[in-house]
């Protein structure tokens, strides 16, 4: 397929698919995107800003948050827990009163009066700037914990890389296809440990990747082989395949499209395999061809 | 005569008035000239009478008219029809993020256009308005209730819902029964409780409220652990339900427990999260519930339309809902007391350990996300999701689009898990049309769709209308799954498809992109 054609199902697939999804501020991730399609070529950083628009906490302001959480930290962390996830006082990251808060208005006389009724003493040291940064740094928290998209994920590699290697040339049958020292010599290095989990069971990029405009490595292209009715056999990359239309581009460069009514077609996808072993593969003959690809620096 | 004429005028006045307002009764039985709540009528079946367009025909189906809102500004992702549009008395009413239009349905010409201020809720999509007596109501992205007049799109009045600051947004379109309008909530990233309201049509105001989560004492508290999880487990109602006029009770598909992709805090089966309930219209008390995947952990909204229908299953005629959930499974109940009568897969999915005695999937703990990854089907995005199935009473046959998708689910909390707490990783997004045989659940045919995005309809022409991932519009064979007639338009289809007759014209008027596309048949017919 060509790239362009997979960004623009990718995009449409990403409205469908996050329908119960939160993420935030379109109006921003509008105007990202409208930004993104007056360039050619995207920026790192239009990826790092899209990504907060869409999750949220596009306008926390880092510095001071992390003021905020050097206050927050001994005056209220012994209670509230550092992280503001709740202690013996209560969590403050999903709090109402901390989400309509704005600078300090709302939990500002808490913070200076305190609530002896609830055993929380006064903090009438600090001042409306200190309360203020400490607001931030609950809305960063709270924001770090809607922006799902921005979840760190880790700690992948724990199979057995023997295991693995044995599920490789035997089982899953990868070998027929690819090779340690050849396609896959030093893989371990080209992608992060989630990126490779993915691509080693379905090669095609992340579409959330596709859709924030980051650099991703498209989808192997797919064989293709048309015979028409005259037996006539017309092969190329494949373009477009759907129930009424396959397309191609030929060896000449030209693209050429056929009725599949009046045409036999042979797809010669490489996701097919891949796309074979879902239903077959166990959790752990996942992480161990992780692990066994890993090996492959 | 020249006496005459005003009195004539005067009299008539009032009668004409009248017949331009939606009252309950057309409500209870709509005309098939149009199509006035969400699934055109309450059952869910999204199946009309009309078969003026049939298997003979549809071959010549036509463009009839297109509108293109090209007034809508930045309307959120895409800028994309998912709504619904209903159509009562020769008008369509229709929505994106912000916008409500009323347009002719005979023509596509823009009557008025309703655009709301720009606002900080979540902008994913919405899918329609309802109406009541002269007044459209509609669901604002920061969660207003909306009243317009729908003589000119002037706003009547405006009523918090919920509140956006807690990450709630809102997207459906309401459900009117009698004098209730009664809404629904979305977000589930902070751990908020879901719940349903009940809202008066003249002020706004609550006539009754229902938490998801029961109160503490209440039947389904247990399934707590405790009152903190309680209080921050999810369950949202973020699609139309369905209401049965002679039981008078109201059917509602409920969202995901939160937090998402993590059960350790809330251990036990989280109810009434991802369960099917029947509430009271008049008083929003539960009858009954049926909870179709306990203790949920991946973001499996059971909110699917719970589809009406009466029928035999077993040898005995029985009053039925049947839901295709975002699990992988059909179930179909008894909607008099909630009875289970069928749980039958309609993708291979891997979660289960198997059936419980009632009819509830049981989850594997161990495909539930892990740290180094679960391999799981079907992915978040479920095996159905938003996209309005039909049932076809004519063959018996329940229409869903289905995806057999697969994703790794990561869990990502560092202490305490909160929100999502986990992330999956969508590998791959088929999609398909399934039959499915409701007495059996048996899957009568399949048809590919290249992915999934739209909704259903069937009508008594023996058709169903849908969208694939090429841009067509198909009309299928309903009892066979072959198409029969397609169209390319400017986008893939995005919502469901309506149809109504006016002037002894059958329309079918699919939304696909930013604009709205109608068909009928040529001229020669």
């Amino acid at each position: 397929m060509s790239s362009h054609y997979f960004v623009a199902v990718a995009a449409l697939l990403l409205f469908a698919s996050i329908s119960s999804g939160q993420a935030d501020q379109a109006a921003n991730a509008e105007k990202q995107k409208a930004n993104r399609q007056q360039k050619d070529a995207p920026q790192k950083e239009d990826a790092g800003d899209a990504l907060a628009a869409l999750t949220g906490g596009a306008h926390i302001d880092k510095e001071a948050a992390e003021r905020g959480r050097k206050i927050f930290v001994p005056s209220c962390g012994f209670c509230h827990g550092n992280d503001a996830h709740g202690k013996s006082g209560p969590d403050l990251v999903r709090s109402a009163s901390v989400l309509h808060d704005n600078k300090g208005d709302v939990i500002g006389p808490v913070i200076q009066n305190g609530r002896p009724e609830r055993g929380m003493p006064a903090f009438s040291a600090l001042s409306a700037e200190q309360i203020a940064d400490i607001s931030v740094f609950l809305h960063s928290q709270a924001a770090d914990v809607s922006n799902r998209f921005a979840y760190k994920i880790g700690d992948l590699i724990t199979g057995d890389a023997q295991k693995g290697a044995s599920f490789f040339n035997g089982d899953g049958h990868c070998g027929s296809c690819h090779s340690a020292s050849g396609d896959l010599a030093h893989v371990a290095t080209k992608y992060e440990p989630v990126e490779l989990q993915r691509r080693m069971l379905y090669p095609a990029p992340n579409l959330i990747d596709v859709f924030l405009g980051r650099a991703v490595t498209p989808p192997a292209p797919t064989k293709v082989t048309v015979q028409l009715l005259s037996g006539e056999r017309v092969s190329g990359t494949l373009d477009h395949l759907d129930e009424f239309t396959v397309s191609l581009r030929d060896s000449a460069g030209w693209h050429r499209s056929f009725p599949r009514e009046s045409v036999t077609v042979d797809v010669q996808d490489p996701r097919a395999a891949h796309e074979g072993l879902l239903p077959k593969y166990t959790d752990q003959e996942m992480h161990d061809v992780l692990a066994y690809l890993e090996t492959l620096k | 005569m020249r006496v005459w004429a005003p009195t004539l005028v005067l009299s008539l006045a009032p009668v004409v008035l009248c017949g331009q307002e939606l009252t309950p009764e057309a409500l209870v039985k709509p005309g098939t000239d149009s199509w006035p709540t969400y699934n055109g009528e309450y059952s869910g079946q999204r199946h009309s009478p009309l078969d003026q367009i049939n298997g003979s025909n549809v071959a010549s189906l036509a463009l009839a008219w297109m509108y293109r809102a090209s007034n809508y500004g930045a309307a959120g992702f895409g800028s994309v029809i998912k709504s619904t549009p209903i159509e009562v008395n020769g008008v369509l009413y229709f929505t994106m993020p912000d916008n409500v239009w009323a347009i002719d349905a005979r023509n596509g010409r823009e009557i008025w256009h309703y655009k709301y201020p720009p606002n900080e809720g979540l902008h994913i999509g919405q899918r329609g308005v309802a109406m009541l007596g002269s007044s459209i109501y509609t669901e604002t992205p920061d969660c207003n209730l909306v009243s317009l007049n729908a003589q000119d799109g002037k706003e009547r009045w405006r009523k918090q819902i919920a509140d956006v600051k807690l990450e709630y947004f809102c997207t459906m379109s309401p459900l009117v029964v009698g004098n209730h309008i009664i809404t629904g909530v979305g977000g589930d990233s902070l751990d908020n409780p879901g719940y349903l309201e009940s809202r008066d049509p003249e002020t706004g105001e609550v006539q009754w409220h229902w938490n998801t989560e029961p109160n503490p004492g209440e039947p389904g508290s247990e399934s707590w652990p405790d009152a903190e999880a309680r209080s921050h487990g999810g369950g949202m109602t973020w699609m139309t339900g369905t209401y049965d006029p002679a039981l008078r009770l109201i059917y509602w598909g409920i969202g995901n427990p939160n937090p998402v992709h993590s059960g350790a805090g809330r251990k036990g089966d989280n109810l009434w999260t991802c369960s099917i309930v029947a509430l009271r219209v008049d008083s929003g008390k539960l009858l009954w519930g049926y909870q179709v995947s306990p203790h949920d952990t991946h973001d499996w909204d059971a909110t699917q339309t719970p589809i009406l229908f009466d029928g035999e299953f077993k040898g005995k005629q029985r009053k039925l809902v049947a839901q295709a959930s975002r699990n992988g499974f059909f179930f179909v109940l008894d909607r008099s007391n909630g009875e289970h009568l069928l749980t039958a897969p309609f993708i291979n999915s891997n979660w289960t350990l198997g059936i419980n005695a009632k009819g509830q999937p049981i989850p594997n703990p161990k495909k539930e996300p892990a740290r180094d990854g679960t391999l799981v089907s079907p992915s978040s995005n479920g095996a159905s999701n938003w996209f309005a199935p039909s049932f076809n009473p004519l063959a018996g046959l329940f229409y869903v689009v289905a995806s057999q998708s697969y994703s790794v689910f990561y869990l990502t909390s560092e202490g305490k898990a909160e929100g999502f707490a986990g992330r999956d990783d969508s590998l791959n997004y088929p999609g398909t049309i399934k039959a499915i045989d409701y007495k059996t659940g048996e899957i009568r045919w399949t048809h590919d769709l290249g992915g999934m995005g739209s909704g259903l309809l069937t009508t008594a022409g023996n058709l169903l209308f849908a969208g694939d991932f090429s841009r067509h519009i198909l009309a299928i064979d309903a009892t066979t799954g072959k198409t029969l007639w397609h169209t390319t338009v400017a986008a893939n289809q995005a919502n469901g498809a309506i149809t109504y007759e006016l002037d002894g014209k059958q329309y079918v008027v699919v939304g696909a992109g930013d604009s709205l596309f109608a068909f009928a048949l040529g001229a020669s017919h």
